[in-house]
C-alpha cells in the first residue's frame, strides 16, 4: 500500500461523497421542516437521469444546457409533488407523509418505465468529463472534478443563503419551530416549497452527474443512492444543511476506504457496511455530527 | 373601543372541550390579565386568537374584523404578536436572527431602528447578540421573546405566562417593561399564574376556570375579591 493509492482512494471517496451530499441535502432540508423522510427523493434523481437520456437523444445537444434543463425539471417536479402529494397532508401524522413518499416513489419509477423504458440506458458522456486528468500524479476523471466543484459550490451557496438572507433565515426558523414561525408572520408554504425546489434541483444535478460518471442509468438506480443519502443526512445531523454535506463526504470516504483497504472478498459487503455505519451513528451520536443535541427542540 | 372582542368561544381538542363558550374583551390601550389554574384553558384562548388552534364555535373580532378563520401568519400581519408558552425560541438561531424574524413583516427601512430600540430596552440581549438563543438563560430567553414580539410593533400583544420559571426579580423586570411599552398605546392580553404580580400592572382581569369564565372586573376589584384571593393569591379568608 502506497501513498498514491491512498490519495487515489481519497479522490474516489470525495467523488462519490459529493453525489451523496447533493442528494442528502434535499432530504435533510425537507425533513428539517416537515419531519418527512422522503423515500421518493432518490427516484427524483433517477427521473432526472432518465429524462436526461431522452432529452439528450432528441432535443438538446449542449451538455451545459442539458444540465440546467434537467436540474430545473427535477426542481419543478419536486414542487409539483409537494403541491399535490404532501401539502394536503400538512399537519397529518408523520407516518402518513412517509407512506405517501413511498407512493410517490412508486409513481416515479413506474411512470419512468412506462414513459421511457424499463431497460438500462447508456448515458451519453461528454469528452471533457470522461477524460482522465493528471493532477499531482493522480488520475482523476473530469466528471469527478466537476461533481466535486458543483457540490462544494452548492454547499457554500446554500449555507450563505440560509445564514444571510431573510428568506433563508425564515427557512431555518420554520424548521426550528413551525408554529412560532407562523406567529412571526411567515407563511410556511413558501419556505416549504422552496426547500422542495432546491432539494429536488440538487437531486436532479446529482442525477445528471451520476449519468456522466457511470455512463449508464436505469429506472431503479435511485433507490440505493436515495437510502445512502438518507444515511449521510443522519450521519451529518438530519435537518442541518452543512450537516448533509459533511455526512455525504464522511459516508463516501468511509465506503471507499472500506472497500479500498480491506481484502477484495469484503467488497460485496459495501452496502452492509454503509448501513452498519448508520446503526453505529444512531447508537453513539443519534443527533449526527452537526445535529442539535436532544432537547433543543422544546 | 375594544381591541379584541371574543364571543361565546368554544375550542375542542379531540372531543375534549377546552373552552366552553368564553366571552371577553380587551379594551384598546389597556392591559388585560387572564388568570386561572393549570388546564383552565388560558393558553388555548391565546392560541385561538393568534390562529394556532381553530375554534369550533364563536367569534373572535380584532377591531371589529372577524379573524377566526384566518391563518396564523395572516393574523400576525394584522398587528397581533403572540409570545407563546415556553417562550417559543428558535434555539438554533442567534439572538440577532431571532429578532430578525420578529421584524419579518416590517418595512426594510425600519428594521435597524426597531432592533436598536429593542436592544436599548434589553441591554443584556446586546451582549448576547451573536449567541444562539438556545444558549441563553431562562430570563434572557424571556427577554428575547418579548423583544422579538415588540419589534413587530404589534397593536395587540399576547403574552403567555411571561413570569414562568423566572426569579422574582426578573419577573418584576419583565412586567415593568410590559407596563412601560404599553404606554405607547399597545393593547396587551397577558395570561398569568402569578396573579399578584399581574394584577399590579393590569387594568382589567378575567378569571377562567375549567374552560369557563368564573368572574371578571377591574384589576383592583379582583385583587380584593375573596374567592379569587383564596384561589390565586394565597390569601386566607
Amino acid at each position: 500500500m502506497n501513498v498514491d493509492y491512498f490519495f487515489q482512494q481519497l479522490v474516489n471517496g470525495l467523488a462519490i461523497g459529493s453525489l451523496y451530499a447533493l442528494v442528502a441535502v434535499g432530504l435533510s432540508m425537507v425533513y428539517g421542516i416537515l419531519r418527512l423522510i422522503n423515500f421518493a427523493h432518490g427516484d427524483l434523481m433517477m427521473v432526472a437521469a432518465m429524462s436526461g437520456v431522452t432529452l439528450l437523444l432528441f432535443l438538446v445537444k449542449s451538455p451545459f444546457i442539458l444540465f440546467i434543463a434537467i436540474a430545473l425539471l427535477a426542481g419543478l417536479l419536486g414542487l409539483v409533488f409537494e403541491r399535490i402529494a404532501y401539502r394536503p397532508l400538512r399537519g397529518a401524522p408523520e407516518v402518513n407523509l412517509l407512506i405517501t413518499s413511498f407512493a410517490v416513489s412508486s409513481i416515479l419509477q413506474t411512470g419512468t418505465v412506462m414513459a421511457i423504458t424499463a431497460q438500462p440506458r447508456r448515458f451519453e458522456t461528454v469528452p471533457v468529463l470522461s477524460k482522465l486528468y493528471d493532477v499531482a500524479g493522480l488520475q482523476i476523471r473530469g466528471a469527478d472534478i466537476a461533481t466535486f466543484i458543483i457540490a462544494v459550490l452548492s454547499a457554500l451557496a446554500l449555507t450563505w443563503f440560509t445564514r444571510t438572507s431573510r428568506t433563508g433565515i425564515a427557512m431555518r426558523a420554520v424548521s426550528e419551530n413551525l408554529q412560532v414561525s407562523m406567529l412571526m408572520g411567515i407563511n410556511p408554504s413558501r419556505p416549504i416549497a422552496l426547500a422542495f425546489f432546491i432539494g429536488s434541483l440538487l437531486a436532479g444535478v446529482a442525477g445528471v452527474l451520476w449519468g456522466w460518471k457511470y455512463g449508464q442509468v436505469d429506472p431503479t438506480m435511485g433507490f440505493l443512492p436515495g437510502l445512502k443519502a438518507f444515511v449521510a443526512a443522519v450521519i451529518g445531523g438530519i435537518g442541518s444543511i452543512p450537516g448533509a454535506f459533511v455526512g455525504g463526504y464522511v459516508l463516501g470516504l468511509a465506503e471507499v476506504f472500506f472497500i479500498g483497504f480491506l481484502p477484495p472478498s469484503f467488497s460485496g459487503y459495501r452496502d452492509v457496511f454503509v448501513f452498519a455505519l448508520l446503526f453505529i451513528v444512531l447508537l453513539v451520536r443519534p443527533q449526527g455530527i452537526l445535529g442539535a443535541a436532544k432537547g433543543r427542540r422544546a | 373601543m375594544n381591541a379584541l372582542e371574543i364571543n361565546n368561544l368554544e375550542v375542542s381538542y379531540g372531543g375534549i372541550r377546552a373552552l366552553k363558550g368564553v366571552s371577553l374583551s380587551v379594551a384598546e390601550g389597556q392591559i388585560t390579565v387572564l388568570l386561572g389554574a393549570n388546564g383552565a384553558g388560558k393558553s388555548t384562548l391565546l392560541k385561538a386568537i393568534s390562529g394556532l388552534v381553530k375554534p369550533t364555535k364563536g367569534s373572535i373580532k380584532l377591531w371589529q374584523k372577524d379573524i377566526a378563520s384566518l391563518k396564523p401568519h395572516e393574523i400576525s400581519s394584522l398587528g397581533v404578536a403572540h409570545v407563546p408558552e415556553g417562550r417559543g425560541m428558535f434555539p438554533g438561531l442567534s439572538v440577532r436572527e431571532n429578532l430578525q424574524m420578529g421584524v419579518y413583516l416590517a418595512p426594510t427601512s425600519e428594521i435597524s431602528d426597531r432592533l436598536e430600540q429593542a436592544l436599548n430596552l434589553f441591554p443584556r440581549l446586546r451582549e448576547r447578540f451573536t449567541q444562539l438563543a438556545g444558549s441563553l438563560s431562562g430570563g434572557e430567553q424571556q427577554m428575547l421573546a418579548l423583544a422579538r414580539a415588540l419589534v413587530a410593533r404589534p397593536k395587540l400583544l399576547l403574552l403567555d405566562e411571561p413570569s414562568l420559571g423566572l426569579a422574582p426579580i426578573i419577573s418584576q423586570e419583565i412586567f415593568r417593561t410590559i407596563r412601560q411599552v404599553h404606554q405607547t398605546g399597545m393593547s396587551v392580553l397577558v395570561v398569568e399564574q402569578n396573579a399578584r404580580l399581574a394584577l399590579q400592572v393590569a387594568d382589567y382581569a378575567y378569571v377562567l376556570k375549567t374552560g369557563e369564565l368564573e368572574t371578571h372586573g377591574l384589576a383592583s376589584d379582583i385583587s380584593k375579591n375573596e374567592s379569587v384571593g383564596k384561589a390565586y393569591l394565597g390569601v386566607e379568608a
